[in-house]
């Protein structure tokens, strides 16, 4: 069980709830909740001007709201916010999406009622997960409409998936047993503004990204393994010169995974240095975890920040319009991040031609037993290439474009949604790509199989060898992508990468 | 349904795009099986009189000075497909799929590659009869070839891998039984000749030419609706001066426009008012111009690609020769025209996007209601009108903007460097397709933005072919008079978009646009 306080959630915390743990609101929370909920109310009654209580929204919000029609406003915002194109967004991120706003609104500075929570709560708890199409938010103010998506089946509105059948929003409530919400003034506004689409994705697109650099390190080692590579490179004497956290720890990693090894060779003893892409794996590997490290940083204040506006600062007795629902923090976080994980793609890459190369590897081609009649994986290097492309295309950043919306009032917005799409887009080839460097290095040891790995090598080789068996003679290789691609996906590898370090 | 004769020399990108949606069906040409016939003859004959041919008596790629024994073809052929099949990533629709059976046929109908008639027909079969096998989009570097992809397209040919027959995914050898067809043993050059070529961004080329060639006078209809909505001069589009700068696509554009506003009272109305508008309407001519041209430049690019020999070695049935040391299976020449179609696309995007803009400001669209949305008496403030459809737009703009890094510069060696540039056309193809889809949803929002801004303007004054286009919007979307979800509202108007129906109405009035 998770307990949302909207101060202390861990993106650990957030991916056991997209696996099914459930989530709910705390005493203290609802307490606070309730605190800045009877501001609101007061505000309503003095008929005091707030945006979007008793203004319009966006540019409209010079335009007074009568007192009669405060209700009908959020519902008027939701519906004409939810203004989404493209693909449903997949289920895990939606799932985290309804958490992230549920714990925003649980730091008690919005004003809403304890219900609204309760309800996102419930409809996570019970698996109810609206349809929310991917593109449309510029990521200022907030991802209004894949939130509006979400308010929508709040509202008993909308579109969503429960038990796998895609329903009318209040279809899919009334079978799982929640009733829908009436929205107060302030409510509707308080489910949009904010930055969960993009928080939701990188929280993920994070946790993930994290445990790929885990398994490129072990398919690194098994790459220095396979080609008879050297492990002086790291050496802790020349990370301690150049003390980046991040290269330190892939360094030490890289000395785990091939502590006992009888492959690795010394310096001078077959040659003086390897290539970069087997010399400098703490330096690339490094700057992807520090980078992400980064990520990580911002985003643990993102997730539990209030990212709406107005703000209800019950202790202060104010109510403050701002812009906290901007997400260039998380945005240039997530270009950055991205950048960073396909740097880390582009290197496996290059390893990867090394091992099919026999001019670079002195193994036999395309590591196929009998090459010429058999092409053996020539081609993985191919699709391994395609991705590192496709890769330089998507790394172009998002936070730099801005165009302006809603009559130049919101005149300069972060495109933090497009930055977290990219980037998850990204790690997929990654993915795929490391996993491709894994069967490939197997195969070479499997070639040249004189002197015994190390000691997180076997196990790494073992794991791999437990899905892929050896190439003996040609066969459909995108069968072998795709186990690999799970393999690296599930973060099973990842468990056996770390249990050596 | 009518038939579409391959002869491998005069495939057009509508017949491509007939046989991709599935209103036309393929047949070899009698010659063409001739030729066939005799490419494979030829072929067969220099190998037994010991002349070397790569991909036949060698081994693929690096592996070219390993010797092959003849006895072995056959699974030399067969590995080659299995091991290529490396694909990843989502499966393509259909249409694309269709479209690259269709390219690889034609080109395998030139009797240059040496294929076997029998192998040929198969693959002509499963096109007509809709066995469709499952290819997946990530994976090809477009050269030597879209090998992967293509490798997966022959995986059901041979009896493996995966095939769509009626809606139904299955496997290779079951989709093709239950279309009545057998798989095939592969021998002599067969497999290579199937995989050797540039047919999957071709086949994307051809499908995103014939959508944005359409795209791009939907384009015109929807600015000359903004235009009149805007309250703008029609004399941006006065003949003589596009005669002064003789771009032809800038001169069917704004003949385009010119008629379209034909008889407008409000741009009537406005010669009272301005001597000049903002330039997302003043250069709709120049800008969308310039897509019909480098439409213009990427058909013709395309055409001559998809009556090319993709492949090597090739055999010269004339000269009763063959040459291995070709590379016309090099993707460039889609790559660049791709690449170049994707920033054609975005600046439709970009300029329909302001104009968009435009509309919903009430500081900058001459008295319209703010969002166009008129609220009911007592209700100011209260509706936010179309207020978040120009921020989807926005999205698609900033998205397809970051997608214009160029692909087909992005070379990385394969295949042990022997393969050491290659054309990266299917990123091009891949980040294209993504592109026009987002161009799709801008002008379909432009649509509907302009729809109901000519009505809160007047319909009665409105040129008779605007009128006819906001006739057929309403048709399908009702007066926005209250805030609703906005989505389905786009949804409706990208079907508008796509079924043409809108281009459709304009051209039942005033005759074909240009």
């Amino acid at each position: 069980m998770v307990l949302l306080d909207g101060r202390t959630l861990q993106p650990e915390d957030v991916e056991r709830v997209v696996r099914g743990e459930l989530a709910e609101l705390s005493q203290e929370a609802r307490q606070r909740m309730e605190a800045s909920r009877v501001w609101v109310e007061r505000i309503v009654q003095e008929r005091r001007a707030v945006y979007a209580v008793s203004t319009g929204v966006g540019n409209l919000c010079t335009v007074a709201i009568p007192a009669e029609d405060v209700r009908a406003l959020q519902r008027n915002i939701v519906r004409s916010h939810a203004a989404g194109v493209g693909p449903p967004l997949q289920e895990e991120a939606v799932r985290a999406m309804l958490l992230l706003r549920a714990n925003a609104l649980a730091s008690g500075y919005s004003g809403v009622r304890p219900v609204v929570v309760d309800t996102l709560l419930q409809m996570l708890n019970c698996g109810v997960h609206p349809v929310v199409p991917e593109q449309g938010s510029l990521g200022a103010s907030g991802d209004l409409a894949p939130l509006a998506h979400l308010a929508l089946v709040v509202m008993g509105e909308g579109e969503a998936f429960f038990q796998a059948e895609r329903l009318p929003g209040g279809e899919a409530l009334r079978r799982a047993g929640i009733p829908p919400i009436v929205l107060e003034p302030k409510e509707g506004i308080a489910l949009i503004n904010g930055t969960q689409f993009m928080s939701a994705l990188g929280t993920l697109f994070l946790l993930e990204a994290e445990r790929l650099v885990t398994i490129a390190d072990a398919a690194g080692a098994l790459t220095i393994e396979a080609l008879r590579g050297m492990d002086t490179p790291f050496d802790p004497q020349l990370q301690h010169v150049r003390p980046h956290p991040g290269q330190a720890q892939t360094a030490e990693h890289l000395r785990t995974l091939l502590s006992g090894s009888q492959r690795v060779v010394r310096e001078g003893y077959a040659r003086v240095q390897d290539a970069y892409s087997l010399r400098c794996i703490p330096q690339v590997h490094g700057a992807a975890r520090d980078m992400l490290r980064f990520l990580r940083g911002v985003l643990q204040i993102e997730i539990n920040s209030a990212t709406d506006n107005p703000l209800v600062f019950p202790a202060e007795g104010v109510v403050l319009s701002g812009g906290n629902f901007h997400g260039q923090p998380v945005a240039v976080a997530l270009d950055a991040a991205a950048m960073a994980v396909a740097s880390v793609g582009a290197m496996s890459e290059r390893r990867i031609e090394r091992l099919l190369n026999p001019h670079l590897s002195g193994l036999p081609p395309f590591l196929a037993k009998q090459s010429g009649l058999h092409s053996g994986y020539m081609l993985a290097q191919y699709t391994a290439a395609a991705l590192v492309s496709e890769n330089k295309v998507l790394a172009h950043p998002a936070s730099v474009d801005s165009i302006p919306t809603s009559a130049n009032q919101e005149d300069f917005v972060s495109m933090g949604a497009h930055a977290a799409r990219k980037a998850v887009q990204i790690l997929r080839n990654v993915q795929q790509i490391v996993g491709i460097e894994l069967v490939l290095a197997a195969q070479a040891v499997d070639l040249d199989p004189q002197g015994s790995l190390g000691q997180g090598t076997r196990a790494v080789y073992d794991a791999v060898r437990a899905s892929i068996p050896p190439l003996e003679e040609d066969r459909v290789l995108s069968c072998d992508l795709r186990q690999a691609f799970e393999l690296v996906r599930s973060g099973a590898l990842c468990r056996v990468a770390e249990g050596v370090s | 349904m009518r038939t579409v004769e391959l002869t491998g020399h005069d495939l057009r990108i509508e017949d491509v795009v007939a046989v991709a949606r599935g209103e036309a069906r393929v047949r070899i040409a009698p010659e063409a099986r001739q030729r066939v016939r005799e490419g494979f003859a030829l072929l067969m004959e220099l190998v037994e009189r010991g002349v070397a041919v790569y991909g036949i008596t060698t081994g693929f790629g690096a592996l070219d000075r390993r010797r092959v024994r003849p006895e072995d073809t056959s699974v030399l052929q067969h590995n080659l497909i299995v091991s290529h099949a490396a694909g990843t990533g989502p499966s393509h629709a259909t249409e694309i799929v269709r479209a690259m059976m269709c390219l690889r046929a034609n080109v395998l109908a030139q009797g240059v590659t040496g294929v076997r008639e029998e192998v040929l027909d198969l693959l002509v079969e499963m096109l007509n009869r809709g066995v469709h096998p499952v290819v997946p989009e990530q994976g090809s570097v477009g050269a030597s070839g879209d090998l992967a992809p293509l490798a997966h397209m022959v995986l059901p040919m041979i009896g493996l891998g995966r095939a769509e027959w009626q809606g139904e995914i299955l496997d290779g050898t079951e989709a093709l039984f239950r279309a009545g067809l057998r798989p095939c043993t592969l021998a002599g050059r067969d497999g290579i000749a199937l995989i050797n070529g540039t047919e999957q961004a071709s086949a994307v080329a051809c499908l995103v030419i014939a959508e944005a060639v359409e795209l791009a006078r939907t384009a015109d209809v929807a600015a000359a609706m903004s235009a009149e909505a805007l309250l703008s001069l029609a004399s941006f589009a006065d003949p003589a001066v596009h005669a002064r700068k003789p771009h032809p696509g800038q001169a069917a554009s704004a003949c385009n426009l010119h008629r379209i506003l034909s008889g407008s009272g409000w741009a009537a109305e406005a010669e009272r008012r301005k001597l000049r508008d903002p330039l997302s309407i003043r250069c709709t001519p120049q800008v969308h111009g310039a897509l019909r041209d480098a439409l213009g430049w990427a058909h013709r690019v395309v055409e001559i690609e998809i009556n090319s020999a993709n492949d090597n070695p090739l055999v010269f049935l004339d000269e009763g020769r063959v040459n291995s040391n070709s590379g016309n299976f090099h993707g460039q020449h889609v790559g660049m025209v791709l690449d170049l179609l994707s920033a054609a696309l975005t600046s439709l995007a970009v300029i329909s996007e302001r104009r968009v803009a435009r509309l919903v400001d009430e500081r900058l669209n001459e008295g319209l209601p703010a969002f166009l949305v008129l609220p009911p008496t007592g209700e100011e403030g209260m509706h936010n009108g179309l207020m978040l459809a120009q921020y989807t737009a926005a999205y698609l703009v900033a998205e397809s903007r970051a997608l214009c890094t160029p692909g087909a510069v992005q070379s990385i060696p394969t295949c042990a460097n022997s393969e050491d540039h290659v054309s990266m056309a299917t990123v091009s193809a891949r980040k294209t397709w993504q592109i026009l889809h987002d161009a799709t949803g801008v002008l379909a929002i432009e649509l509907l933005a302009a729809a109901q801004a000519l009505e809160l303007r007047g319909i009665g004054r409105c040129a008779a072919a605007t009128r006819a286009a906001w006739a057929a919007v309403r048709a399908r979307i009702p007066t926005l008079d209250r805030d609703r979800v906005v989505a389905e509202d786009i949804q409706g108007a990208t079907s508008l978009v796509r079924s043409r129906a809108v281009l459709r109405a304009v051209e039942d009035r005033i005759g074909r646009l240009a």
